[in-house]
């Protein structure tokens, strides 16, 4: 049965072959390019510089030389939002939709299941197949673009970034298993490949968005860090922290040294500025809630653990659809000439 | 003795519409039965539900005495050949009888290449470079190299040319005196089963109308040629299938009782497309075997 479900995607497989080593040729070149500016025009020098501090001067955290590197490869940036988001979609319509509607379109079931095989194992091994193509497809892919993000994380800091976060890490892996298995299930209750494909998108991104803003910044409780409006250091943003509450998303508050609120955001007045501490009052302080850029990596295992249980969710639920609710389906019954 | 094919009160619905209802039927081990009818009868509703690809909404079929639904002891001795013949589009004929080797614990891997080698099938096609009668022939053989006891075939010629059409049905028939098997064939080419199947099963708009061996079926119909005045009823006459009159003559297609005496009728035996198209435009009439025995 292995066999089977390895052979009939022996075309798909030598496509994917193809596409991955045409983007890993254009991930390799394109990210040696920007490796090599980010040490050779001096931004790694400087990020080395501040240690790591979790405060640094107002001026003094290589914003110019960040600034400097990001603008050059902002088109890098917009290539990658644009290109990687949606690999994993892809996966999903191309890879997981065909499973079984191309064989109920094709009736080609009625070939498989009068086999010496059930349709459970049919179903277990066609979607296990399909699922670990995906793992080794996906993760060679998540692979590269995370080393190729690299020098734009330390550069911008917005690793936490919404849809940069998704591209990186463990997640885009979770995200393509689920995909397949959403769209290998949508395709055995429609039995049409191309509604399948159709439904998954909706069901992809809605899943996607519910999960990234409202559970993500749920799955452990922030921090909080306080730091005052009258000083000269403020938190080093190229650490890559997800500043994402307290005034609103991605907003701090700034509060009277009596805890009363005076506005949302970040305000820093370097001393002496008599207006500042005139209309602030001594003692006012910035108070932030945010998940540390160390928890990078435990949020990117809790996603890729939600998504990759609504992928086995979804894969159980098609080999009960396949086993139960597809022999109710009028299917090849019809006349079709 | 435990039927090749049984049906208790078998009936499948899709939705609001019943695509078989109410199907009680026992196929004999050894025969070949022919599954006939208009399109949307239920035919295919049927065989599915036979080979396990459908679940009965109500009743039951069983294989040899089993529930053929996922279950691998009837599979392997089930051999089907779907509406259209379909195979893997990707796959070549080579790679086809590699699947059913690995799939089957009973496959006859000789005889199966031995029989493509026969039909000059080139191994390393794919499905989809083949001919109608090609991919016929390749899923014929997939089935019959499963050495099933039982074979099911869902319009197996319907696309194809008469001559594909005939060396299909020769090759099959072949099989089937070699072997024995029991085969159940659906088609609404009558003339293709005629003198080839010894079991006759007529479906009309989801019920069985007609079913009985062949050899009897035809023994106690005939066609009677009269006067149209000629009075009724007519001795020895059981039942009235079809009629069509002139003028002058009544022609009608009965079931008989015994001879008919009466010399003003003039009684030719009947053909199994007579039969067969006689009951298809009568819906209402039918003939089924009584309880137990009487068939």
């Amino acid at each position: 049965m292995i066999w089977l479900a390895w052979r009939q995607r022996r075309g798909t497989i030598v496509v994917a072959l193809v596409a991955l080593a045409t983007i890993a040729a254009i991930l390799v070149l394109t990210g040696r390019q920007m490796s090599a500016s980010f040490h050779d025009d001096g931004l790694a020098s400087c990020i080395e510089r501040l240690h790591g501090a979790a405060f640094v001067p107002v001026d003094g955290g290589c914003q110019d030389e960040a600034a400097a590197f990001a603008s050059r490869f902002f088109m890098m940036r917009l290539l990658g939002l644009t290109l990687f988001t949606f690999a994993p979609l892809a996966l999903g319509m191309f890879w997981g939709a065909p499973v079984v509607a191309r064989e109920v379109e094709h009736d080609t079931v009625s070939l498989a299941w009068t086999q010496g095989v059930t349709r459970r194992r049919w179903t277990w091994t066609q979607l296990g197949v399909v699922g670990a193509m995906t793992l080794v497809a996906m993760g060679v892919f998540a692979s590269l673009v995370t080393w190729w993000y690299g020098p734009l994380n330390a550069a911008t800091g917005d690793r936490f970034q919404w849809l940069i976060y998704d591209q990186q890490g463990l997640a885009p892996v979770g995200y393509a298993l689920f995909v397949v298995a959403l769209a290998a299930f949508l395709g055995a209750v429609t039995g049409r490949t191309l509604r399948a494909m159709a439904i998954s998108v909706i069901g992809f991104i809605a899943t996607r968005f519910v999960v990234a803003v409202w559970l993500r910044p749920r799955f452990m409780s922030p921090l909080e860090r306080t730091y005052p409006v009258l000083g000269d250091r403020v938190p080093n943003h190229l650490l890559g922290d997800w500043l994402y509450g307290g005034g609103g998303p991605g907003v701090g508050v700034i509060l009277r040294a009596n805890g009363e609120r005076i506005a949302g955001g970040q305000r820093i007045c370097p001393p002496p500025d008599a207006a500042c501490l005139a209309e602030v009052g001594r003692g006012a302080y910035n108070l932030e809630l945010f998940h540390p850029a160390s928890r990078f990596w435990t949020f990117q295992a809790i996603e890729a653990a939600i998504f990759l249980v609504f992928a086995l969710g979804l894969a159980f639920a098609t080999v009960w659809w396949v086993r139960r609710q597809l022999a109710e389906d009028r299917g090849g019954d019809s006349i079709r000439r | 003795m435990i039927a090749a094919l049984e049906a208790t009160g078998l009936a499948k619905r899709y939705g609001r519409t019943w695509a078989l209802r109410d199907c009680t039927l026992a196929v004999p081990e050894g025969r070949v039965a022919a599954l006939v009818g208009p399109n949307g009868a239920g035919k295919t509703t049927l065989l599915r539900l036979a080979v396990g690809l459908r679940r009965p909404t109500q009743g039951s079929v069983r294989v040899f005495g089993r529930q053929p639904r996922d279950d691998l002891a009837s599979l392997a001795r089930i051999g089907f050949v779907a509406q259209d013949t379909p195979l893997y589009p990707d796959l070549t004929v080579g790679e086809h009888l590699e699947l059913g080797r690995r799939l089957n614990p009973t496959w006859d891997d000789g005889s199966a290449h031995a029989r493509i080698a026969k039909l000059a099938i080139p191994v390393d096609r794919t499905a989809s470079a083949l001919s109608g009668g090609q991919r016929a022939q390749v899923a014929l053989t997939l089935a019959l190299a499963k050495r099933p006891d039982l074979l099911v075939l869902d319009e197996p010629v319907a696309s194809l040319d008469p001559l594909a059409r005939r060396g299909f049905l020769a090759e099959l028939m072949g099989e089937v005196a070699e072997r024995g098997l029991t085969v159940l064939l659906s088609s609404h080419l009558i003339a293709d089963l005629e003198h080839r199947c010894d079991y006759l099963v007529v479906l009309s708009a989801s019920r069985v109308q007609v079913l009985g061996e062949v050899d009897d079926l035809l023994a106690t119909h005939a066609v009677l040629v009269g006067p149209s005045d000629a009075p009724e009823p007519i001795p020895g006459v059981g039942a009235v299938v079809s009629e069509s009159r002139t003028d002058r003559q009544r022609t009608l297609f009965v079931r008989t009782e015994g001879a008919v005496p009466d010399p003003a009728w003039k009684a030719h035996p009947a053909a199994l497309e007579d039969l067969v198209l006689a009951y298809l435009s009568e819906p209402t009439a039918g003939t089924l075997p009584g309880p137990e025995g009487s068939a």
